[in-house]
């Protein structure tokens, strides 16, 4: 394979992330990916892209979070996330998006001639297009605008039925009580 | 809340809200002064009804400027740089701009200062290119009020016997918060290195404490204001003490420009721009500057006069000098279960061995 799956991408990304809580809660992420995919096939308003712009958008935020065995970008609607962010309080990287999805229409006819739209290209050659753009300021905006989305709670759109939350088994809960973690009788005497 | 006139001369003005303004607001009021405090920033939401909230993404970009806990860069931007030759540099620096300052979004430390930190300078002599010097006053004159505010304000922690551990007349008023995985993990590796870890001591109740409720543990400390009053901060401990004499008056939203002086040098009050931006000169007798490392210097070189040409108090021209700020250094690590860092408070544990009891004694190169 070559492209990291998101397993790899939230353990490099992630400290302290456990494979094993992945391992050992994979039937209730499937659940949650089948409902988030159902979810996720029905168009929402939009309030600052155009439909063709979100397609190309939600193809890049498939591929910085890509649905592989759980839920990704797609299905956690980050796309909607980032749509809503930038009539508020992301106003001001409306222009980076703007300009940013004009250039990758324009890289994306350079590079494939024959295809017409970003989102219309195959997963590789999407792959090959952002690996080209992944320093410029509109592929790093759209990157650190996915993760948000995809963590941010679900009251900014993104982050549909929790789908980044129990990826990364963060309990959405107002109180905890210890133990906390698995290791915190570790320094007990009695241990 | 009693309101005075601008032109009322009150006893004492405090500047800023914080861990000092809190306390001298408090302690003044209830000495039977009269007194305004004003705190740059608004009114938090212990002013309103509904409680603060976790989400992170409003916390960071909250909707109204009234939302907002922290200084924002953008309305009050700080530059740095080491020495007057530099040019100076757009930095990040943020405080605490609520009623209730630092003391409503910090994660809650509240160690005391070792014995041998109020004469530093004795100990290690002069370092060249520093304003190093002694406090002075001693630990030993300190120590009775360090237990006052402990138990005023509420502290969680454990007293510990030993030479690395600030002697105390009494122990914390409640006890130390439960040690997370990370505290229980360094514990034990620290241990391996002939180490001490002990639990953080916190301005984080751990049981209910003079009618707030106890820590639940939300995780949301450091950046957040506490939706259980759990953390002790001023705007929960000794602001409304302050406010209940009927003596002392808090204006939020009053962002302080000079503190003024007559012919003679003496105070005369604060000229300060209120929530419409419109330039307001409050009366006092005194003021008290407790607005944070940062905002009290520069409130000092502000307030120029044809008496104080470079400023207030700085006839020795240090004022906005050697500032240091917390230095700030981690490491992360993948374990093979669930830490569940998100729970709980943010420092949990702290290792006491870096902190030398007489610094002639030990090496600062073993801290971390």
């Amino acid at each position: 394979m070559n492209q990291p799956s998101r397993r790899s991408f939230l353990i490099g990304s992630t400290s302290g992330l456990s494979s094993i809580w992945l391992a050992s809660n994979w039937s209730g992420i499937l659940d949650a990916k089948a409902h988030a995919q159902q979810a996720a096939r029905q168009p929402l308003p939009l309030a600052f892209f155009t439909k063709e712009q979100a397609t190309d958008v939600d193809a890049m935020t498939s591929q910085i979070i890509p649905t592989d065995d759980t839920p990704g970008a797609h299905e956690a609607r980050c796309v909607y996330f980032i749509d809503r962010a930038l009539t508020t309080f992301l106003r001001d990287s409306q222009p980076v998006y703007t300009q940013g999805l004009k250039d990758l229409q324009a890289r994306t006819k350079e590079l494939f001639p024959s295809a017409s739209k970003f989102s219309g290209l195959t997963s590789a050659q999407q792959i090959q297009l952002l690996t080209a753009i992944e320093n410029t300021p509109f592929f790093t905006t759209v990157r650190t605008h996915t993760i948000t989305g995809m963590f941010a709670s679900p009251a900014h759109g993104g982050n549909y039925s929790k789908a980044g939350w129990k990826l990364i088994g963060f309990e959405d809960t107002l109180d905890f009580k210890p133990p906390f973690g698995y290791y915190d009788a570790v320094s007990k005497p009695s241990r | 809340m009693i309101q005075y006139k601008p032109t009322t001369e009150v006893d004492f003005v405090v500047i800023g809200s914080g861990a000092a303004g809190g306390i001298m607001a408090k302690e003044l009021a209830i000495a039977g002064f009269s007194v305004v405090v004003l705190e740059q920033g608004g009114p938090g939401a212990y002013g309103h009804e509904q409680d603060y909230n976790k989400d992170e993404l409003l916390n960071m970009y909250p909707p109204k400027p009234a939302d907002r806990l922290m200084s924002d860069p953008v309305r009050q931007p700080n530059t740095f740089r080491r020495n007057d030759k530099e040019e100076a540099v757009r930095g990040t620096s943020r405080y605490g701009c609520v009623l209730g300052g630092g003391t409503v979004t910090y994660g809650g430390s509240s160690w005391r200062h070792l014995p041998y930190e109020f004469n530093e300078a004795t100990h290690e002599g002069a370092i060249a290119g520093t304003g190093f010097a002694d406090w002075p006053v001693t630990y030993e004159e300190m120590e009775p009020y360090y237990t006052k505010a402990e138990w005023e304000i509420g502290i969680s922690g454990l007293r510990v016997d030993s030479p690395l551990f600030a002697p105390m007349s009494k122990p914390y008023p409640v006890p130390p918060l439960p040690m997370k995985s990370s505290g229980a993990l360094l514990k034990v590796a620290a241990a391996k290195l002939g180490l001490t870890v002990v639990p953080n001591v916190a301005a984080i109740i751990s049981q209910p404490y003079q009618g707030r409720s106890a820590c639940i543990g939300c995780g949301m400390c450091s950046g957040f204001g506490c939706q259980v009053k759990a953390r002790s901060s001023s705007a929960v401990t000794m602001i409304p003490i302050a406010e209940k004499t009927g003596r002392c008056e808090i204006r939020t939203y009053s962002y302080v420009r000079e503190i003024s002086v007559d012919n003679n040098g003496r105070v005369t009050g604060a000229i300060y721009f209120d929530a419409q931006y419109r330039e307001v000169f409050q009366k006092s007798k005194a003021v008290v500057l407790s607005a944070n490392g940062l905002e009290s210097p520069r409130l000092l070189l502000l307030s120029k006069s044809a008496r104080y040409p470079d400023g207030l108090a700085n006839a020795n021209g240090v004022v906005g000098k050697y500032l240091m700020s917390g230095n700030v250094v981690d490491a992360s690590g993948l374990f093979e279960h669930p830490l569940n860092e998100f729970k709980g408070i943010v420092s949990g544990a702290a290792i006491l061995d870096y902190v030398p009891s007489d610094r002639s004694e030990a090496s600062m190169a073993a801290g971390a």
